[in-house]
C-alpha cells in the first residue's frame, strides 16, 4: 500500500482524487476502501465530511475504514465521531471503531471505550475493548 | 486518476496436528518430540524416505507465534547435504527454498524438478530460533506415495466465516454465480500447471464468526491468522481448506486480498496455524475474478510455490524455467519491482509478488511439477 508520503509527494489535487475514488462506484470494493484509508493523510473539511458519512452509511467495508481514516486524520477531534459508531449494530465495526479509538491512545478515546464496554454485550468486542484499554 | 487506482492495489502472500493416516497414497510417520539445544537446533531428526516417494512434508511445532522457525539442514541417503541454511557453516545454494515461519514450521521437498529426492535414509535438522530457550516441538513426516502424472487434482474445502451479508453460505455457495465464476477462473489459471479443482465441500464456520468475519493482522501478530487455520472445519483431509472472511485488514489499514500459510502449507494436516488460507471476499460481486486470481496464486504458496521473483528483486524461486526479476531491473529506484519493471520477467505469471488480474495468467512447466506433487494432490 503506498504511504503518506508517496501519495502526498504526488503533489495538488490527490486528497480530490481520493475523494473521487472513495465515492466511485465503478471502482472494486477494496479500492474505495483504500482511497477512503487514504483521506486520512489528507484531513480537509471535505474528507471530514465523506468519512463521517462513510462511517454512518451502510456499506460496513467502508464504514470501517472510514474509522480508521477519522482517527488517524483528526486523533482526538473524532472521538465523537467515533463514538457514535461504538453504539453500530454492526459487530465489525465496533470492533473496527474499537481499534481505531485505541489507536489514539488518549484520555478521551480511552473514556469512550470504557463507557462502551459498560454496554457492549458482544464478549469478541468486550475482549478487543479490553485488549485496548490496556495498550 | 488510474495511476492512483492502479497504485492502490495490495496482495499478501502466507501445533501438533496429524496429517491424514487414511488417506491412500500418503505415508504418514510420527517422528517423535524434539528439544532444541541452546542455539535452537533439534539435531539430526531421522527420516525413512519410501520408494516411490514422489515429496516429503516435515512438520513441526508448536512453538508459539512470537517465535521463527526454518530448516537448517536436510542431508540425503548419502550424507550429503541436500538443503544448508545461509548461516550454515557448509551453506551452499540449492534449488531448495525454506522459509521463517512462526509458530509450525512445514517443510516440503522437492521445491524444484531440478532438485529431486530419492528413497534411502535421510535426516533434517530444524531450527526454532527461541533465543536460546530449549523448546520441545512435535514432528511428522508425511509421504506422497501415489503416482504423479501430467495432471492433478486438488480438492477443497471452502469454509465459509460470516458472509450473510453477501447472502453466501454453504446452502448457497454452490449455486452463487459469482463464487463459481472465482473457482472458475482459478482453475483456468491453474490449467497451464497441470492442476484440476476436484471435489468442492462447502461448509459454514461454526467457530467464532465475530472473532474471524474480519482477520486482523499485522507485521508483528498474524496470530488472528493463525488462530483460524487451527480451527477443526471438518471437510476432506487430503485437500486444501480455504476459508472465505469479509476481510483480511492489516494494522495500516489496507485490505489484505488473500493469505496463505508457508509457504509451503502444512498440507493434509489440521489444527495448525498452518493448515489453510484465507481469502477476502470485499470484492467477490464486484470483481470475482479478482478473488479467482487471488485463490490461484495464495493457493500455489500453499501447496509450496514461492514469487516468481520477491519485491525487491533480491530473491527468486528455486525453479529454473520461471523468468527473474532482479534488482538491476528497479529503474525508479523506489523500494518494490512494479509490473511495468517486470514486464517480460515474470509480471505475466500467477506467481508474480503483485498479480494482476489478466495480466498475471500463466504458469510454468516447473510450477506445475511442483504443484502436482503436493501430498495434498492426488
Amino acid at each position: 500500500m503506498p504511504t503518506a508520503q508517496d501519495l502526498q509527494g504526488l503533489g495538488d489535487g490527490v486528497g480530490a482524487e481520493l475523494l473521487e475514488m472513495a465515492l466511485d462506484p465503478s471502482l472494486t470494493h477494496t479500492q474505495r476502501a483504500r482511497a477512503t484509508v487514504a483521506l486520512g493523510w489528507f484531513p480537509t473539511d471535505a474528507s471530514l465530511a465523506t468519512l463521517g458519512s462513510l462511517l454512518a452509511g451502510s456499506d460496513d467495508l467502508l464504514a470501517r475504514k472510514a474509522a480508521f481514516a477519522l482517527a488517524t486524520g483528526w486523533a482526538d477531534h473524532a472521538v465523537p465521531l467515533l463514538t457514535t459508531a461504538l453504539a453500530s449494530d454492526s459487530v465489525q465495526l465496533r470492533m473496527a471503531t474499537t481499534r481505531a479509538l485505541g489507536s489514539l491512545r488518549s484520555d478521551s478515546a480511552k473514556a469512550a471505550l470504557s463507557h462502551r464496554l459498560d454496554a457492549e454485550t458482544n464478549s469478541a468486542v468486550q475482549d478487543l475493548i479490553r485488549a485496548q484499554l490496556t495498550n | 486518476m488510474t495511476w492512483l487506482i492502479a497504485m492502490l492495489g495490495l496482495v499478501a502472500c502466507g501445533n501438533n496436528g496429524t496429517g491424514d493416516t487414511g488417506a491412500a497414497g500418503l505415508d504418514v510417520q510420527p517422528l517423535g518430540s524434539y528439544t532444541t539445544d541452546t542455539g535452537g537446533l533439534t539435531g539430526n531428526i531421522p527420516l525413512e524416505i519410501p520408494d516411490g516417494t514422489s515429496s516429503v512434508l516435515v512438520h513441526c511445532g508448536d512453538y508459539g507465534y512470537d517465535v521463527l522457525g526454518t530448516a537448517w539442514d536436510i542431508k540425503d541417503s548419502s550424507g550429503a547435504y541436500y538443503y544448508t541454511n545461509q548461516y550454515h557453516d557448509a551453506y551452499a545454494a540449492t534449488q531448495m527454498r525454506v522459509g521463517n515461519l512462526d509458530d509450525h514450521l512445514p517443510v516440503l521437498f522437492p521445491v524444484s524438478p531440478d532438485h529431486d529426492i530419492s528413497s534411502g535414509s535421510w535426516s533434517i535438522n530444524a531450527w526454532i530460533a527461541s533465543g536460546g530457550t530449549p523448546t520441545t516441538v512435535d514432528c511428522e513426516a508425511i509421504y506422497r506415495t501415489d503416482p504423479v502424472g501430467s495432471s492433478g487434482t486438488i480438492d477443497l474445502n471452502v469454509v465459509l466465516v460470516g458472509l450473510d451479508g453477501l447472502g453466501l453460505d454453504a446452502s448457497t455457495a454452490a449455486d452463487d454465480a459469482d463464487l463459481q465464476a472465482a473457482l472458475s477462473y482459478a482453475q483456468d489459471l491453474w490449467s497451464d500447471a497441470g492442476l484440476v479443482i476436484g471435489n468442492v465441500t462447502y461448509l459454514d464456520f461454526k467457530g467464532n464468526v465475530d472473532r474471524y468475519s474480519v482477520v486482523d493482522i499485522s507485521d508483528t501478530d498474524a496470530s488472528e491468522f493463525g488462530d483460524l487455520l487451527k480451527q477443526d472445519v471438518g471437510g476432506t483431509t487430503r485437500a486444501m481448506t480455504v476459508f472465505f472472511v469479509q476481510e483480511i485488514a492489516d494494522a495500516s489499514g489496507a485490505t489484505v486480498l488473500g493469505l496463505a500459510a508457508g509457504p509451503p502449507g502444512a498440507a493434509t494436516v489440521t489444527g495448525t496455524s498452518k493448515s489453510g488460507m484465507v481469502v477476502t471476499t470485499a470484492d467477490l460481486r464486484d470483481a470475482p475474478n479478482e478473488i479467482g486470481l487471488i485463490l490461484a496464486h495464495e493457493g500455489a504458496h500453499f501447496l509450496g510455490l514461492f514469487h516468481t521473483s520477491e519485491k525487491t528483486g533480491d530473491v527468486q524461486d528455486p525453479l529454473s524455467d520461471t523468468p527473474e526479476c532482479t534488482e538491476a531491473s528497479n529503474t525508479d529506484g523506489n523500494s518494490y519491482l512494479d509490473r511495468d519493471e517486470c514486464a517480460g520477467k515474470g509480471a505475466d505469471n500467477v506467481m508474480f509478488w503483485a498479480p494482476a488480474i489478466d495480466i498475471s495468467s500463466t504458469m510454468t512447466a516447473d510450477q506445475g511439477w511442483v504443484l502436482r506433487r503436493n501430498p495434498a494432490v492426488h
